[in-house]
């Protein structure tokens, strides 16, 4: 899941907020939060560097496929994925957003 | 909070993008980035959905829910390696539907089930389920 870098300043949180999807926004970190839900052993693993591949990646090949992806989502669409996913391999590199896998049990 | 507008768009997109098979650019650009046509509109890859299937540790008999399964993945995908069964959930009903269309080209007969169900109400008991698995859903 991708979340919000801890211990962030004001403005860079905001900032975090703004670049990240829609419905992300917790300080706590993802671990914590699976904690707080009531799962046992939870683990977190990061994947930003893999993500940031992955993504960056997937931007350069969509861009490659440009003119079929437009046929298929449409002009608008298109052009927001990619500005979305720009958005947050910007805020991936500078380190304010992060990717993780998180795994817990049930108590 | 957001307004309601722009609440109800994503899922008006979903709905719309889920509603028809993946286009042969999509199919593309999904074999160029992942290695393969697995059915994902997230960031999640066929080496991080290894971990999980580590991390897991299903076998067959038990039985996995994956919330926001999109078109399936990774959801089909742990129950096809793992031998678990696997109910998918999604918000756009076209979504599950999709999925179910793609699980009978796969080795899951008898074994999936699939649900138009968000995650805040999901119409299950509780303990239905060994594990859950949940990925990009907020992406």
């Amino acid at each position: 899941m991708i979340h919000v870098a801890s211990d962030l300043s004001s403005r860079d949180y905001s900032r975090a907020v703004e670049l990240g999807p829609s419905e992300v926004g917790a300080r706590e970190d993802p671990a914590r939060l699976h904690e707080l839900a009531g799962f046992a052993e939870v683990r977190q693993v990061d994947t930003t560097d893999q993500w940031l591949a992955t993504t960056s990646s997937l931007i350069r090949v969509r861009d490659h496929h440009e003119r079929g992806l437009r046929l298929a989502e449409g002009d608008d669409a298109f052009e927001e994925e990619q500005a979305k996913k720009r958005g947050l391999v910007e805020g991936m590199t500078v380190g304010i957003l992060r990717r993780c896998l998180v795994a817990g049990r049930v108590p | 909070m957001a307004p309601e507008n722009e609440e109800i768009r994503p899922a008006e997109r979903f709905a719309l993008s889920y509603a028809q098979p993946q286009s042969e650019s999509e199919l593309r650009v999904e074999r160029e980035v992942f290695g393969g046509c697995i059915g994902t509109d997230g960031y999640t890859t066929i080496e991080e959905a290894d971990v999980l299937l580590d991390r897991l540790v299903l076998g067959p008999g038990e039985r996995l829910l994956d919330l926001g399964s999109g078109r399936g993945w990774p959801g089909a995908y742990l129950a096809e390696e793992s031998g678990c069964d696997v109910v998918l959930t999604d918000v756009p009903v076209s979504a599950p539907r999709e999925a179910l269309l793609a699980a009978r080209n796969r080795s899951l007969t008898g074994r999936f089930a699939a649900a138009a169900a968000g995650g805040e109400a999901v119409p299950f008991k509780s303990q239905a389920f060994d594990a859950v698995v949940h990925s990009d859903v907020f992406c």
